[in-house]
């Protein structure tokens, strides 16, 4: 279970994420929704390890964040962050080398089938490849936590379906994946729970299922419930 | 951790392979004057070796400082961040590749230079005046046929790691305890400076309370620097590692 309890990152000038406090259970799908800003990034970025809060604490299976739960935990960032002299062969050798969950066969088959191949330099690839290099790296782990910051970003539609299907294969009852996405309606046919961040602050989190049967509404239109406000600048 | 180190050496060896393309074009030039007895390509090759070896060894070790910022400040760190080593590695890694490159590049220009005037002196028969003139410009203590140019030249290469080492935790610093606050580039640059100065103020006046001056190159001076620039290497790495785990946000 991978829980955040009260969490509160402020940058000089700016509080990201203020008292956070949420539950994810492995055997879901989450989406994390929120517009630019609303802290969804700050708050992935904490749960791998690369940020620290100011106050507050984020644990998995009981155990505070650290060095030892960046085995389990996978992310993928929504910026490129392969280093330019890397080939994408180089960047599968890369997570050979450090993350022991790492498949180099499962790797090879998911950039096989995005197109890529092993001799493309890094820095010569699209913003559409790079972001199918990120998903496959990142999806060849065997991890427990998938955090996908904005995958679909930046890809054609085809490689959407990919990158939907590799989310999909993924899943499992022992494993919790978080999707960040502007891209609500593609999310919702594969999530299963919705959590809304709003102004920094945790707005909700909604069971998909029930939001269609319960409230006849589709996640497209909770999120425009939810932030209709906030993406007007504030404005009613 | 030899993972680390190993891609540490990856991200400096395009640097590293221009040096020793121009060191190379320098040995050729002081070849062939030395071939031709062309005293002006002789003495063009000699110079500008002299100069590459001093510059490698600058560059070597700024590359080092460069890196690091690279690896903390933008995207690029999650590389070393996303994977399950602490700071203690991470930074452990680029001192000791940083240390190592250092090391073997003094070497290597030391047996170059000790190679290409014994080939110099072999074919103009001049080997003891050759030897003589240097240890003429160098100064007694510091002649190249003793002992004391060894440990000298072994305690330049630790001082100027340590400098390297002042120059991560300025780094550090400015990436963690003042990370987006106004002027934290010319903040840490200023400490590293302060650093380095106050240093060297308390390195001599240890130096004269223990052997009783601080100037000139005496063993006993030699080995306390080496000593003295070994400890604070290592208590500055330290407080640098800590830092980064506690404090640094990428």
């Amino acid at each position: 279970m991978l829980e955040s309890i009260d969490v509160t990152k402020k940058f000089v000038g700016k509080t990201a994420v203020d008292s956070l406090s949420m539950q994810l259970e492995p055997g879901h799908i989450y989406a994390l929704l929120g517009p630019n800003g609303s802290g969804k990034t700050t708050w992935m970025k904490m749960v791998a390890g690369l940020i620290k809060p100011t106050s507050g604490v984020i644990k998995y299976n009981g155990e505070p964040i650290n060095i030892s739960t960046r085995n389990e935990i996978a992310y993928m960032s929504t910026e490129p962050f392969f280093y330019d002299w890397m080939t994408v062969a180089d960047v599968g050798k890369y997570y050979q080398d450090f993350f022991k969950d790492f498949s180099m066969d499962k790797y090879k088959m998911l950039v096989t089938n995005m197109e890529l191949t092993d001799k493309l330099k890094v820095k010569s690839l699209s913003s559409g490849m790079m972001a199918k290099l990120k998903v496959a790296v990142t999806m060849a782990r065997d991890a427990q936590v998938y955090m996908l910051d904005e995958p679909l970003n930046g890809i054609d539609l085809l490689a959407r379906d990919s990158v939907m299907r590799m989310i999909l294969t993924t899943a499992g009852d022992n494993k919790i994946l978080i999707v960040s996405s502007h891209l609500v309606e593609e999310l919702e046919s594969v999530v299963d729970k919705a959590i809304f961040i709003k102004n920094s602050v945790f707005a909700g989190m909604y069971d998909v299922e029930e939001l269609r049967t319960k409230e006849n509404c589709s996640l497209a239109d909770k999120y425009r419930q939810v932030f209709s406000n906030v993406e007007m600048g504030g404005m009613e | 951790m030899l993972n680390l180190i190993k891609y540490e050496f990856r991200k400096s060896w395009f640097v590293k392979g221009i040096i020793l393309a121009i060191t190379a074009i320098f040995e050729v030039i002081f070849l062939i004057g030395m071939a031709s007895d062309n005293e002006d390509m002789l003495g063009f090759g000699v110079s500008f070796l002299a100069l590459t070896a001093v510059c490698a060894l600058f560059l070597i070790g700024v590359l080092g400082i460069i890196t690091l910022h690279k690896d903390l400040n933008t995207k690029q760190s999650y590389m070393l961040f996303m994977t399950p080593n602490n700071s203690y590695k991470i930074l452990g890694s680029k001192m000791i590749e940083n240390a190592i490159s250092i090391f073997i590049a003094g070497l290597f220009y030391i047996a170059l230079a000790i190679a290409d005037i014994t080939a110099w002196a072999a074919k103009s028969d001049e080997l003891k005046g050759v030897i003589e003139l240097i240890n003429y410009l160098l100064g007694e203590d510091y002649a190249i046929d003793a002992p004391s140019f060894a440990l000298s030249s072994m305690s330049f290469i630790v001082g100027w790691i340590y400098v390297i080492t002042i120059g991560f935790f300025a780094v550090v610093i400015s990436a963690t305890l003042l990370n987006g606050r106004k002027f934290n580039g010319l903040i840490s640059f200023i400490i590293f400076l302060a650093i380095v100065i106050i240093s060297g103020i308390i390195s001599d006046n240890l130096l004269e309370a223990i052997v009783g001056y601080s100037w000139g190159y005496s063993t006993e001076q030699i080995i306390f620097n080496f000593v003295y620039n070994i400890c604070l290497s290592v208590g500055f790495y330290a407080i640098s590692a800590w830092l980064m785990d506690n404090k640094l946000s990428v």
